[in-house]
């Protein structure tokens, strides 16, 4: 299996996207703003789209414009059922702006839609490069604002009083998400992203204690979740992402099962 | 000394007025219940004093100094949040988080701060509780844990935000009276946000009365007057008293009727 | 369990194989499209084998994700054909992700100067076919100089087969150049052009495949076009099957328009050779005049 170019970086790549999504998944989780993360992968490609019809790189487009709606999404919402309608504008916007820039295409516009359908077995070795940067700066970003995020989560108010803001907190969060999603979903797939995102956070947090715990189990899910998705993939020609999605769920399923368990035996 | 001092302020929250020139001072060392209607901008009030808040006119002091964000003399229970519900988070873990969150940069904490979680622990005898996850505490248990937390820093003022909504009456009890302890052996400046005046009687110092646009701060026999309520509720009031405890209630003929 | 044996299996069979020295002799291609494939087999012959991708007519071209034994075909073909100008751009990516050294790669698009953002639709241009099939000639001739001949034999004899298509696209466009047309896709696009005809409504055609809406106004010329009889046939891909087609269609019927099916994807039962006349006949048999 790993004679195989293509398997040594899906495997590199999906580690680099695990540890990424499964830490910046586990704040989503935490903020309730999952659906957050699944509009800004669609985003894209209205960025990608009018990028290309001005004559920029449409992967430029792409960051640019996912970054924006971070920003908008940010500035917009504060309280959760604000998030969820300002996240709801902002796709449908987006969505709107990107056929509005197709039908001035007067050509094929293969280039821009060929950003988005990202393929884990089809990863380049100097991809994996710029993808390690691009996590390890995402990294160092959740690094510096995790404490004063979490507590901006758990208690605005309180946050708010001690001279934290959550709104920018939460709009850098949300352009940190933004960059991290623009930049794996052209290599990975939107699917495989999102699959990352949600079900290994979710299921750590049903089994840690502590925040710390909970973001380490994430990440460690994610990264089960996405190799014994690609083993299995391997040796069953299935598709990769079906078999990641599926782990996802089975783990997802199972801790609630352990919880209950756990919780009938006191 | 004096604690916190309104000068002709008025206060705005959208496009309400919540508060029109009003003037008081409270002295240190007091526990002022905070009282009035629904929406008459008690917790706007709040805001004001911890700075979250300008007002359009008129000045506000605490501790002699124009108020300021993130001010460390005030500690704050803001009013009940439900993401605490469901939080498998200790109460521990929730204070360190509190401590170590409210900086950017180093996210751990130093031994100092530890000590000083451990202080305000014993200090609300919340020790025990806060080894549990926050999610499995009662409601009453919770407000501990959070009035722990505002204790943090060692504040000279403390506000409370209802901190009784949804707890039954010995509860309610069990509360005021932790908080009026701590009050007394910290000499803390403590405003009490309540709906009901009735389980602060007995160990309030002060009413600071809101409603209309108006504020009214005195002894209890002084503010809670038939008089002095109508004016604030904008509709008659009255006062009952029956064993030692005192009701507000709608008095008079209703206006609509 | 059971499918976890199976796979196993299946799997050390694929190491297995390499080892069996008749197969190391044979270059592998890799064609992301059949009608590719089906040229690198003609020309190849026993020397080569062939492993084409999208082979399921019934296959979205467009949404394809490449599984392992696809991109494992890709890391070990010698040859990769493939059609280019954004149509198959999983296709790049497999070949990035798996590098080799001394691999041939052959792009329809740049054999035929065709460019991203051209109409992709390439193997509708009756140069591609013919360009494919010299290009492999020229890479078996070069990799296994032995059968060289053999090689240029298969080539002539290949091109001679297309004779037909050649002489039908000739006499058609004798006939009806200049002939007013329409389509609700550019699929046909590259052959309406070789046979001289007038394609009408072009901007339609791009935001249908660009997977957006037609400005009203687009849709209305359309519509006019068909209801005063202003094309003489309408093309339309007969795999798809929408709302906007099926009205344009039935508007065609109600006025009088022929309308001629043609498909992106080669169907199953038919070569390339068959794939084109039979649409051509479709064609003829439309525009209704006797062949000259």
């Amino acid at each position: 299996m790993l004679q195989y170019d293509f398997m040594v970086n899906a495997f590199a790549a999906t580690f680099i996207v695990a540890v990424v999504a499964g830490s910046i998944g586990y704040f989503m989780v935490l903020r309730g703003q999952t659906f957050a993360g699944h509009a800004m992968s669609h985003v894209g490609f209205a960025g990608a789209t009018g990028a290309v019809l001005i004559g920029l790189s449409p992967l430029t487009g792409l960051t640019f414009f996912t970054l924006l709606a971070g920003l908008g999404i940010g500035l917009m919402g504060e309280r959760a059922q604000s998030r969820d309608i300002a996240i709801g504008i902002v796709l449908s916007l987006s969505l709107g702006l990107g056929l509005l820039f197709l039908h001035f295409y007067t050509s094929f516009a293969g280039q821009a839609t060929a950003l988005l359908f990202g393929n884990v077995l089809g990863v380049a070795r100097d991809t994996l490069w710029i993808m390690l940067v691009m996590g390890a700066l995402a990294l160092v970003i959740l690094a510096v604002i995790a404490r004063p995020l979490t507590f901006a989560s758990l208690q605005p108010e309180l946050a708010e009083a001690k001279g934290i803001s959550p709104k920018i907190l939460g709009t850098i969060f949300m352009m940190l998400v933004a960059l991290a999603v623009a930049e794996s979903v052209q290599v990975v797939g939107v699917l495989l992203v999102f699959s990352l995102m949600v079900a290994p956070p979710a299921t750590a947090m049903l089994l840690a204690r502590r925040i710390s715990t909970g973001i380490a189990l994430a990440v460690l899910f994610a990264l089960a979740q996405a190799w014994i998705g690609l083993v299995l993939a391997y040796y069953t020609n299935w598709p990769t992402t079906f078999w990641i999605t599926l782990l996802g769920a089975v783990a997802y399923l199972a801790a609630n099962g352990v919880v209950h368990l756990t919780q009938n035996m006191r | 000394m004096i604690a916190l001092e309104f000068d002709g302020v008025c206060l705005r929250y959208g496009s309400n007025v919540t508060l029109a020139d009003g003037s008081f001072r409270v002295g240190q060392g007091k526990f002022i219940g905070l009282l009035g209607p629904n929406g008459a901008g008690k917790t706007t009030l709040f805001r004001a004093v911890l700075g979250l808040l300008r007002p359009s006119s008129g000045s506000i002091r605490v501790f002699g100094q124009p108020t300021r964000r993130g001010n460390a003399h005030i500690g704050y229970v803001p009013q009940f949040g439900k993401q605490l519900n469901q939080l498998s988070l200790s109460g521990r873990d929730l204070l360190i988080g509190s401590v170590t969150g409210s900086r950017y940069g180093w996210p751990f904490s130093t031994a100092a701060q530890r000590e000083d979680i451990d202080r305000v622990l014993e200090v609300t005898g919340a020790g025990d509780l806060a080894r549990r996850p926050m999610g499995t505490l009662s409601g009453g248990e919770r407000q501990r844990i959070l009035i722990a937390q505002a204790l943090l820093g060692s504040p000279k003022m403390l506000l409370l935000d209802e901190p009784l909504v949804s707890l039954d009456p010995n509860r309610q009890e069990s509360v005021v009276s932790l908080v009026r302890d701590i009050q007394q052996d910290l000499d803390m400046t403590v405003l009490f946000c309540s709906h009901e005046l009735t389980p602060l009687l007995g160990k309030i110092d002060g009413v600071l009365f809101l409603g209309q646009r108006k504020v009214a701060l005195g002894p209890v026999e002084e503010v809670i007057t038939p008089k002095v309520l109508s004016d604030l509720y904008g509709a008659p009031m009255d006062v009952v008293r029956s064993a030692g405890r005192v009701f507000v209630v709608a008095g008079g003929p209703s206006p609509a009727a | 369990m059971y499918l976890i044996v199976v796979s196993a299996l299946t799997a050390l069979s694929l190491f297995i194989a390499p080892s069996n020295t008749k197969a190391a002799d044979l270059i592998t291609v890799v064609a992301a499209e059949n009608f590719y494939g089906e040229v690198a087999e003609t020309i190849g012959g026993p020397e080569v084998t062939v492993t084409s991708i999208l082979s399921n007519p019934n296959q979205n071209p467009h949404l394809f994700e490449a599984d392992v034994a696809t991109a494992q075909a890709v890391s070990k073909a010698d040859v990769a054909v493939y059609n280019g100008a954004d149509y198959d751009p999983w296709m790049l990516k497999l070949l990035k992700a798996s590098p080799r050294a001394g691999r041939t790669e052959i792009s329809a698009a740049k054999l035929t100067g065709h460019k991203p953002g051209d109409n992709p639709h390439l193997w509708y241009d009756p140069k591609t076919i013919p360009a494919i099939a010299k290009a492999l000639a020229d890479e078996f001739a070069k990799r296994d100089p032995a059968n060289a001949a053999l090689y240029r034999q298969r080539l002539a004899s290949f091109e001679a087969s297309l004779a037909p298509l050649t002489d039908m696209i000739a006499q058609l466009k004798a006939a009806y150049a200049g002939i007013p047309v329409t389509a609700t896709e550019p699929v046909f696009g590259y052959m309406a052009s070789a046979l001289g005809l007038d394609m009408r409504n072009y901007r339609f055609q791009v935001a249908i495949m660009n997977n957006t809406e037609p400005s009203a106004a687009d849709v209305a010329a359309f519509e006019d076009d068909l209801r005063d009889r202003k094309v003489k046939v309408l093309f339309y891909n007969s795999q798809v099957t929408d709302d906007t087609t099926t009205r344009l269609l039935n508007l065609a019927k109600q006025s009088g328009v022929p309308v001629v099916g043609v498909t992106e994807t080669e169907p199953a039962n038919l070569d390339y050779l068959a794939w084109m006349v039979s649409q051509l006949e479709a064609l003829k048999a439309a525009l209704g005049a006797p062949a000259k």
